[in-house]
């Protein structure tokens, strides 16, 4: 199944949240959506699954408009932030009516499974929750979902270390069970990089890059060392960002970058480096 | 379109909501009563029937299910129309329920407070003593009391805050200055209007009060629709 956003744009009075996107998903995998306070991640996968309507652009699946298509919709998951279901529904009352809504497309006894790993019980109503178990009653539901695509927004949101691991573990787990597209709206870049296949970054309602693994451990080089050997070696290839301390520079270079200079040391640039720099504002270079 | 789960979801939260009332009610009109005979030093005297009870209890349930099936229907992917249906169909069967429920305990309400007749209002209104009419004039004005608080609470949803003010100023204001002021400036001639309409819809018979009562309630939730068709549902 192909979704398609194209020409997405959002504006809420005169904030632009989204501007003018165009995005293709179809292949499985586990996609990063990464982006900065208010980039537009969310405001992007309300649009998806229909939450809130576009100002301008459609989005399709399989060419046709998912707005207001059950079977269309049916095709998707949204875990977002908010809470959404009844504050005095049970975890096992959920269950059933994800059952009931998906068919198929939902696994109850995994369901069930994922919560008895997080000790959450089913007979707890959702508004009864702490904030991180709220998170995980959602996670759990989400996880369990075998729709075509699904879509975390902030899955980890006040779960601990343990509980975090525990949730990577299960999205691995869940995508044995069905590989399918896996969205994953983040801010913990650094804990999620490792099990990411598609990074895309977004930035100021704009899709800023869209890469996958390969390519993203290859965008970027990391060169330190004395600042006059850095700008010697900077001057000749494009340059993200620069960052000093002292005598000592580290600029983050495009591409792979080699150099004979002992006095340079050079290493590939993490996900979460990159995307700081990437994304770092003016104001922020001190 | 896929109805059944949010349709199932609606009513069975509906049954749920609904058992809690008719528990009070029985303990009230039922229960109570009998402390009152009992215990001379505790008495329990009621001068009416439960059809208000139910028909605030309907407008209500309307009212209260805007929000709630918008965001669960959404959070379990499914599209605005859908949801919309589901919401009225499920008032339509909430109301069957509470008009049976209402039609078999009049009756033996009656059997203990004399005050409430065994036909309720609709004998009162129209004479009519015919057991199927008073169901069915109860079930459609359960239904138009559900949809018109649906048709309310979507109108509230979408409103933002100013319009929110002005709608509910503009409403008492138009009722209690602007009809007045044109009823002395034509002396009575639009009131008369007005009447005479309200007569011919609600009052003249049990079967133009009927008709009434649907076709509002298809308007209301028609109009509900269009309200909600693009309704955002990304507040909690």
């Amino acid at each position: 199944m192909k979704l398609e956003l194209k020409g997405l744009t959002k504006r809420f009075k005169d904030v632009t949240a989204l501007d003018n996107v165009d995005l293709c998903l179809e292949k499985p995998g586990i996609y990063g959506l990464l982006g900065r306070n208010g980039a537009g991640k969310t405001t992007m996968l309300n649009i998806i699954t229909a939450r809130i309507s576009a100002s301008e652009g459609t989005v399709t699946l399989d060419g046709e408009p998912v707005f207001d298509s059950d079977s269309k919709l049916g095709c998707m998951h949204l875990m977002s932030e908010v809470n959404y279901l009844d504050t005095d529904l049970r975890f096992k009352e959920a269950v059933a009516y994800a059952k009931q809504s998906y068919g198929d497309k939902f696994d109850s006894d995994s369901a069930m499974r994922y919560a008895h790993a997080f000790k959450l019980e089913g007979s707890k109503k959702l508004g009864k929750l702490s904030t991180g178990y709220k998170s995980i009653y959602k996670c759990c539901l989400a996880l369990a979902m075998d729709t075509e695509f699904v879509f975390f927004d902030e899955p980890v949101l006040g779960l601990d270390a343990n509980h975090r691991d525990l949730f990577y573990r299960l999205l691995l787990d869940s995508y044995q069970r069905k590989e399918k597209v896996v969205v994953i709206s983040t801010h913990l870049i650094e804990e999620a990089a490792s099990m990411l296949e598609h990074f895309i970054i977004i930035a100021s309602g704009r899709i800023l890059m869209n890469l996958d693994s390969e390519q993203m451990s290859s965008y970027a080089t990391a060169v330190s060392g004395p600042r006059d050997a850095v700008e010697a070696l900077a001057t000749r290839h494009s340059v993200i960002s620069r960052v000093s301390l002292g005598g000592l520079e580290t600029a983050y270079i495009k591409g792979i970058v080699e150099t004979d200079d002992p006095k340079l040391s050079v290493c590939a640039v993490d996900p979460q480096r990159l995307f700081i720099e990437l994304t770092r504002n003016e104001e922020e270079r001190v | 379109m896929m109805i059944a789960a949010p349709l199932s979801r609606n009513i069975k939260t509906g049954l749920k909501t609904a058992g809690v009332y008719y528990s009070i009610i029985i303990a009230v009109f039922f229960i109570l009563p009998f402390f009152g005979r009992l215990l001379p030093f505790f008495s329990f005297n009621s001068n009416g029937g439960f059809e208000a009870c139910t028909m605030v209890f309907m407008f209500i349930m309307g009212l209260v299910s805007v929000k709630s099936n918008l965001k669960t229907g959404i959070a379990l992917s499914r599209g605005r129309t859908t949801i919309v249906l589901a919401s009225a169909l499920s008032l339509v069967a909430m109301s069957l329920v509470t008009s049976v429920a209402d039609a078999l305990l009049n009756p033996l309400a009656h059997l203990i407070h004399n005050q409430i007749d065994a036909m309720g209002l609709v004998f009162e209104l129209y004479g009519v003593e015919s057991f199927w009419v008073y169901l069915a004039w109860r079930f459609l004005l359960y239904t138009f009391l559900s949809c018109g608080g649906f048709f309310l609470a979507s109108l509230n949803y979408r409103m933002n805050k100013p319009l929110r003010w002005a709608f509910w100023i503009a409403v008492p204001s138009l009722l209690f200055i602007v009809l007045p002021i044109v009823a002395v400036a034509d002396q009575g001639e639009f009131a008369y209007w007005l009447g005479m309409a309200f007569y011919n819809c609600f009052a003249k018979s049990v079967g133009n009060c009927c008709i009434s009562f649907t076709v509002l309630s298809i308007a209301a939730i028609a109009l509900s629709y269009l309200i909600l068709r693009k309704a955002p549902i990304d507040r909690e």
